[in-house]
């Protein structure tokens, strides 16, 4: 057992001198490790600041994405306000040159020509005309000749907010003036354009009276105007006067105009004055004034029909002058919806009753001034009243949108109580014509209508037209002229 | 004549209150467009919140739509009056929304229910020189671009903005059938451009210029049309001249549109072995397609069958 403790005694001592040998050697071996670890522990620290540094770029590019993400999906073009920051600047920039372009693309493709000068358009409607009737009973010579009908110049603008104006002047030459067209204010008139469902219109134009009374001449489906309107309204209607006109605000077409004027009728006279005196210089009492109403309806049957139902008057409450002319109009149009050859056929139809009282005047040659002249001064006697019944009826056939063909008649008693032909009442002047046009385009066409006339006396003739018109410019029709 | 005065001013005076139906029926915005298509996005923007009517039924020209009272009446009613713009129907709208005296669709006074589709967007051919010789020209530029598959997309979002600004209460509702919208115009534009692929490069002739959207869209070449110019009846003598055109050129296509005879365009793809393609201008064109959608997807497949390349 001694031994055994001497021993394990022994070991040890060698153990620890053997130990202590081996740590000498190695210590120098084993530092160089150590220093290197404390390096690289150094490099990985650096690395993980490097990366704490890049993970936080990240963040913050992340956050900036996402604002930005959230920018876009708010963002709508001239719309929404931005957020300021680097981004919100630049889609503000972006927001902006976007609503700049807008609206100058805006400005450019609604722009229209009357928006701020007037726009100017024109017209000019010529025949060649032949005529084998009496001088009398035709508004030029008889025999052959070219007529300028009219040379038309429209203007139209707004004024201001509240209203629109329009002007036409229109020359046109006759046998009298030796062929001078001498133009004339046809229509001059301004209206409202801010009342909801009325409009209210002053100036010369057009009465609200019958249908083809409103239309220009070169508006017309045939050449001449038919000759009961000439004779009962005075061709077309104009008068200088006022008149409201109400769209009645329900589902159903209904309009409703009314007003006042001077006169109506381009050729229908003045009204002559209690003194006798020259009518132009006098005054009209309200009793001499024109008043004219007017209803129009329309009626659909699908899309390819539509009737039109419309009656008017036109009044003169002046006892001496009494005038009570009154229409009932109706007119059909078939318009086949998608035609590939836009054929379209229109029927239109006016009946009139018209009623005239006049005093005429009768000179008397005395010396009313005492000179030992006789003077000529008027008196009213002679009262006389008229009334007689017209109309006419014509269809247009369109066998596509370049030509058409048309028939129409008309016939009306006279009334004209100036005339020697009184009371004819139980007599008619009639007319018939046949007529077909070709439009080159919407803005030229060439017509040709043939005519008959049948007189009340008698007497009858033949009348030709070969007409062409061009229209330039700004050129629409209003709703009237439909 | 007095009593003839008072008839008007008691006919006027007794009249109801326009505002006040509005306000009684104000439930519904009332949207009256002047071509199908508008009707169709109005109704898949408008939703519930609006009624919707089309002055035309889609096969008519709308260049030249007949002027009925009737149409007097509806814009008188109208909250909302949708129309093309760019001048395209110039003949007859200005002159119904003017007796109509609706003051909210006013065009010359920029009411805020005349909403223009093609507001915004960049108008092809916009003549340098404005002049008759050169037929029927658009002031502002060709305006059929209703039937380019690309314009769906900002013709939708000017009704939902001009729907919006009529009814800001129904805005959000606006919006979101709006991006439901757009998401199927989206959905389809893939199938568009896959069949332009085909289309690319194909030469064809139309009868009016009234194709050069959809053409260029898909890629194809448009060398003439049956009408000399915009407007004019076809002669012989430039038919003679389109044929001879044709067939140097290689035209496979003649585009007719449903407003023209079919009888000139048959017979020049008949002289020239081209096929004759059916193109609606708007929504109503192909009796079968009821949407502004289902209307680019038939003129295309028209196209394809056209040019044999389905």
């Amino acid at each position: 057992m001694t031994r055994y403790r001497i021993l394990w005694a022994a070991v040890l001592t060698v153990g620890a001198w053997a130990r202590g040998r081996a740590a000498e050697e190695v210590e120098p071996g084993y530092r160089a490790v150590l220093e290197q670890l404390k390096t690289l522990s150094e490099k990985v620290d650096a690395q993980e600041k490097k990366l704490e540094a890049q993970d936080q770029t990240i963040q913050d590019q992340n956050r900036k994405l996402k604002e930005q993400d959230n920018l876009l999906s708010v963002y709508k073009p001239g719309g929404g306000k931005i957020a300021a920051g680097p981004a919100g600047d630049v889609l503000a920039r972006l927001q902006k040159v976007e609503q700049q372009s807008a609206d100058a693309l805006k400005a450019a493709t609604r722009k229209k020509p009357g928006d701020l000068n007037m726009a100017v358009g024109a017209s000019l409607n010529t025949s060649f005309r032949s005529f084998d009737g009496p001088n009398s009973k035709a508004e030029r010579p008889a025999g052959q000749d070219f007529n300028m009908r009219g040379a038309e110049l429209v203007f139209s603008a707004d004024v201001d907010t509240f209203f629109k104006t329009y002007m036409v002047l229109n020359g046109a030459a006759d046998a009298a003036s030796n062929d001078e067209a001498v133009p004339t204010v046809e229509e001059a008139a301004i209206y409202t354009t801010s009342l909801s469902h009325v409009s209210v219109k002053g100036g010369r134009f057009f009465v609200p009276f019958g249908r083809l009374s409103a239309f220009h001449d070169d508006a017309l489906p045939f050449v001449t105007r038919p000759r009961v309107l000439d004779t009962y309204v005075g061709g077309e209607s104009a008068g200088d006067g006022v008149q409201v006109q109400a769209l009645i605000p329900i589902k159903h077409f209904f309009l409703v105009t009314g007003g006042i004027f001077n006169k109506v009728g381009a050729e229908f006279p003045l009204l002559h004055p209690l003194d006798g005196t020259d009518a132009t210089n006098s005054r009209r009492n309200g009793a001499e004034l024109t008043y004219a109403l007017k209803m129009l309806t329309s009626f659909d049957i699908g899309d390819t029909h539509t009737f039109e139902l419309g009656a008017s008057t036109i009044q003169v409450p002046d006892q001496a002058m009494r005038r009570n002319l009154t229409n009932i109009e109706f007119t059909y149009k078939w318009h086949p919806t998608g035609s590939p050859l836009r054929e379209k056929l229109v029927w239109g139809t006016e009946l009139l009753r018209n009623e005239v009282h006049n005093t005429f005047l009768r000179d008397f040659n005395v010396d009313t001034d005492g000179d030992g002249a006789p003077d000529t001064v008027a008196t009213r006697q002679n009262r006389r009243w008229n009334t007689g019944y017209g109309g006419y009826s014509y269809v247009e056939y369109f066998l596509s949108r370049h030509w058409s063909l048309g028939a129409s008649a008309d016939l009306f008693q006279p009334t004209d109580p100036t005339s020697s032909r009184a009371n004819t009442r139980h007599t008619y002047d009639q007319t018939y014509s046949l007529f077909t046009t070709y439009k080159f385009t919407e803005f030229s066409l060439i017509r040709f209508q043939g005519s008959r006339h049948e007189y009340h006396d008698g007497h009858s003739a033949n009348e030709f037209f070969l007409q062409w018109m061009v229209f330039w410019g700004a050129h629409t029709h209003n709703f009237d002229m439909r | 004549m007095r009593r003839f005065i008072w008839i008007a001013l008691a006919t006027l005076l007794l009249t109801p209150n326009s505002r006040f139906l509005y306000a009684e029926e104000g439930k519904k915005l009332k949207v009256v467009t002047t071509m199908p298509d508008f009707a169709d996005m109005a109704r898949e923007i408008g939703g519930n919140h609006v009624e919707v009517e089309s002055l035309t039924k889609g096969i008519e020209d709308i260049h030249g739509v007949p002027v009925r009272p009737s149409i007097v009446a509806k814009l008188a009613q109208a909250d909302v009056l949708i129309e093309l713009g760019l001048g395209a129907e110039h003949a007859w709208v200005p002159a119904l929304v003017e007796t109509s005296n609706n003051q909210k669709i006013q065009q010359d006074h920029k009411g805020i229910g005349d909403i223009i589709v093609s507001d915004g967007v960049l108008p092809r051919e916009v003549p340098q020189d404005l002049s008759r010789k050169e037929g029927e020209q658009h002031p502002q530029g060709n305006p059929h671009l209703n039937v380019d598959p690309s314009k769906g997309k900002a013709m939708a979002t000017n009704i939902a903005n001009g729907l919006s600004a009529n009814a800001p209460q129904y805005a959000k509702d606006f919006e979101a059938n709006l991006a439901k919208y757009l998401e199927k115009i989206a959905a389809k534009e893939k199938e568009w451009q896959a069949a332009a692929e085909k289309l690319k490069g194909i030469k064809c002739v139309s009868y009016h210029r009234d194709m050069i959207y959809l053409v260029e869209y898909l890629g194809m070449t448009t060398i003439g049309e049956i009408e000399p110019k915009p407007g004019v009846p076809p002669s012989s003598s430039h038919t003679a001249q389109l044929i001879e055109d044709m067939k140097a050129q290689g035209v496979k296509i003649v585009i007719r549109e449903p407003q023209y005879s079919e009888k000139l365009p048959n017979d020049i793809a008949q002289k020239t072995g081209a096929k004759v393609a059916k193109v609606a201008v708007m929504v109503g064109g192909h009796p079968e397609a009821k949407t502004w959608i289902e209307t680019v997807d038939a003129n295309i497949q028209a196209l394809l069958e056209a040019a044999g390349v389905k």
